[in-house]
């Protein structure tokens, strides 16, 4: 039997991180989710991870910096930048300003952390670490009750996930290596962290997705949420229709084109519930209604509300 | 809208290219479109090879490279004539390695073997190595710039990996150099670090300083790692640099140019506009864009035949809307990606290639979208 999510379920969690292969929809989805989030009254923080995270292009928005912005009630913004986390980390360490600006020029910065491998990684969800996890360490009530990652693609999510484990192997001690500790017990403590896989109704995607799953779970050793299989076909014809228009022998190259997208979606989606048999599967249309990212993403979250609220639309 | 005299066709491109590099976001068809221009390079007399990356499975049983060998194949004409096409030189595919190619590097550009297995065998580098920023995407430029060096074809074309920081592989070499460059790194570099904690008396004030810093960050032993694998690794520099130069002379070369594939919707057209300007940044020959995956209205009659039950019939007429709409958007995406970048250049391609209604995994498939990517029709 596989895995049943509930919304309220999922809302418990502190910590989402959106991942999938390249131009799947995880930037839609983080955003779809967020909206979500925002809807059930929790503050919610979404984070670009990169620079081509297109976030605030969404939601047709000023470009937000390294400080969380709100823009929306209940949603607000940040966008995270490797330098800008190297500063903030380093200057926690040994809280002189003058000494990291002795130390540390702004241009050794920058080719540093390029060439260092795995320090953006590593500064990256360091920073989120402490975007979810500072607050409460002091005791507070955190300024933010849920962050979701736009995340990049596969392969890149995957070395910002595993890093932390690379950094406790590799250093003896000192705080590094206890912050790398810290970071892992976030992320692995399944009742603070998902993860959201997106995928399309297509060969590779779907491959990816059952590859990145097992990596998560077996390599990462972070918990998977649902699974959200984006843009299937929109079945604009019902049953009834199909077997009418057979009947009546129409097959005009647009009806016979519908039916290779409807079979390719099915194919895809039994195909993916096949080989992920115990997760949950998001079932998402392809929307055409409507044109601008924003409307889609909304379309999308109605979509996800209803399935995970279990009403039936 | 760029002026049509402006625009010239992919078959006036390759009378000047000899060097196609096809780069772009995740998923947009980089690998199928190298791979369609390829073959259809070949079937109006190119010699021509392929260089793909990650092909799906039966993408690379059809062109006879399932394993990763680098072993240049050529695909044997009777394969090519089942698929319908007449190949008028003939056609080579190989597979390129986007894993464990840091090992490579360092086996490569070792003074000696001893010296690449004391690197190879550094914890912290075995750690790491998979982790080093570019380096698949630099593999990929090497092997480029060995299969133009020392063979004979007409054309190569070169797929790209999904690279999340555009074009990564440019910089891969400058970013080593740099880093193995700068002061604070060439601290590193010092032996002074293997004798010890108390060697620190010995260094001067600001250096002392740093490593104050760092050892209360990462922690001394740790420092030493990192020093021993720098140390070791910095011997390699030389040959690394020396060839990197050589890629980055054959990227800028005027035989060379970038093609940018890009799927028609609105915010992966926003990362091709990135990708373009980075190209125009780094001062690279930039050739044309090719929209894939561009959704027509397939033909059919537009209103729902007569005779059908009233819920049918709304249901096929919506079943129109939804066609027309993807079609329409893409074009109105596409439209204003053009009216945004304001091409000013002459000879950049413009090329559309339509969604087929199957994934394009044979050498059929291929050659049908090569046949659109090089017709000089209106679109
Ligand atoms: N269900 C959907 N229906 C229609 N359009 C969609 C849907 N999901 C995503 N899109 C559109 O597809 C495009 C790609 O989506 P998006 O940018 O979210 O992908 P991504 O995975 O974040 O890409 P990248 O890997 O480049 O960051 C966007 O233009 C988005 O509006
Ligand atoms: N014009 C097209 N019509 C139909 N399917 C297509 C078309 N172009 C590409 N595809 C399909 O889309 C999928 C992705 O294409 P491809 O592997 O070429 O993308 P890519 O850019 O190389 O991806 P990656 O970034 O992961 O390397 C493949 O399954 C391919 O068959
Ligand atoms: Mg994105
Ligand atoms: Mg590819």
């Amino acid at each position: 039997m596989s895995q049943r999510w509930e919304l309220n379920g999922l809302l418990q969690r502190r910590l989402w991180i959106v991942t999938g292969k390249g131009g799947v929809g995880k930037t839609t989805i983080a955003a779809a989710l967020g909206m979500m989030a925002s809807r059930q009254g929790l503050k919610t923080l979404l984070v670009e991870t990169h620079g081509l995270s297109h976030l605030a292009e969404l939601f047709e928005v000023p470009e937000v910096g390294y400080e969380p912005k709100s823009f929306k009630n209940g949603l607000s913004l940040i966008r995270l930048d490797p330098e800008a986390a190297f500063e903030e980390y380093v200057l926690r360490q040994i809280k002189f300003q003058f000494l990291y600006n002795a130390v540390f020029n702004n241009k050794y910065v920058k080719h540093f952390i390029d060439a260092a491998p795995g320090l953006a990684e590593l500064l990256t969800i360091g920073k989120i670490w402490s975007l979810v996890e500072d607050e409460a360490r002091k005791g507070k009530k955190p300024e933010f009750d849920l962050v979701i990652v736009d995340a990049p693609s596969t392969g890149h999510s995957l070395s910002l996930l595993t890093v932390p484990q690379v950094v406790v192997d590799a250093v003896r001690v000192g705080p590094l290596k206890n912050n790398a500790q810290e970071i892992l017990a976030l992320i692995r403590d399944p009742l603070k962290t998902l993860t959201w896989v997106v995928t399309l109704p297509e060969e590779m995607p779907v491959n990816e997705a059952v590859e990145m799953e097992e990596k998560l779970e077996n390599q990462a050793k972070v918990a998977v949420g649902p699974i959200v299989l984006n843009s299937l076909w929109p079945q604009v014809l019902g049953k009834d229709s199909l077997q009418e228009l057979k009947k009546a022998k129409i097959e005009n190259p647009m009806v016979h084109l519908y039916r290779q997208r409807v079979d390719q979606s099915d194919f895809y989606r039994e195909k993916l519930q096949e080989r992920l048999k115990k997760r949950q599967i998001l079932e998402l249309p392809l929307i055409y209604q409507q044109k601008s990212p924003i409307r889609i993403a909304e379309a999308l979250c109605e979509a996800m509300r209803t399935q995970l609220m279990g009403v039936k639309p | 809208m760029t002026p049509e005299s402006k625009k010239i066709g992919l078959q006036g491109l390759l009378e000047k290219k000899k060097v196609l590099i096809c780069c772009g976001s995740g998923g947009v068809g980089k690998t199928t479109t190298s791979a369609a221009l390829a073959l259809y390079a070949s079937s109006i007399g190119y010699k021509t090879i392929v260089l793909t990356i990650d092909p799906a499975k039966r993408l690379a049983n059809s062109l006879g490279i399932q394993k990763i060998d680098y072993q240049e194949k050529e695909i044997p004409k009777s394969e090519l004539k089942k698929a319908g096409v007449e190949p008028k030189a003939p056609l080579f595919a190989m597979m390129l390695d986007t894993k464990r190619t840091f090992d490579d590097l360092i086996v490569k550009y070792a003074p000696d073997e001893a010296k690449a297995e004391a690197i190879l065998q550094n914890k912290l580098y075995q750690h790491l190595s998979n982790m080093i920023a570019g380096s698949q995407e630099y593999m990929a430029m090497e092997k480029l710039y060995e299969v133009v060096q020392d063979r004979d074809y007409d054309l190569v074309v070169l797929d790209t990996p999904p690279s999340r920081h555009a074009l990564d592989f440019l910089d891969a070499p400058n970013k080593m150099s740099a880093m193995l460059g700068d002061s604070v790194m060439k601290w590193f570099l010092k032996p002074s670090l293997f004798v010890g904690k108390n060697s620190l008396q010995l260094l001067d004030r600001s250096v002392k300083r740093v490593f104050k810093a760092f050892d209360k960050i990462a922690g001394f032993e740790f420092l030493q790692d990192l020093s021993q694998m720098l140390v070791s690794v910095s011997g390699l520099l030389e040959g690394f640099q020396e060839r990197a130069q050589k890629v980055e002379l054959l990227l800028h070369d005027k035989d060379t140019g970038f093609l940018l594939v890009a799927a028609p919707e609105s915010i992966p057209l926003r990362e091709a506009e990135y990708f373009y300007r980075k190209i125009q940044e780094n001062a690279l020959p930039f050739s044309g864009f090719i929209f894939n995956r561009v959704q027509g209205v397939p033909k059919g009659p537009a209103t729902p035949p007569t005779g059908l039950k009233a819920r049918t019939q709304s249901e096929y007429q919506e079943m129109v809307y939804l066609f027309k709409t993807l079609a329409h958007n893409d074009e109105v995406e596409i439209a204003n990606f053009q009216e945004r970048m304001e091409f000013s250049k002459n000879g950049i391609v413009f090329k559309i290639m339509p969604q087929l209604d199957h994934d394009v995994h044979d050498l059929a498939g291929l050659y049908e979208l090569g046949g659109k990517l090089f017709s000089e029709g209106p679109k």
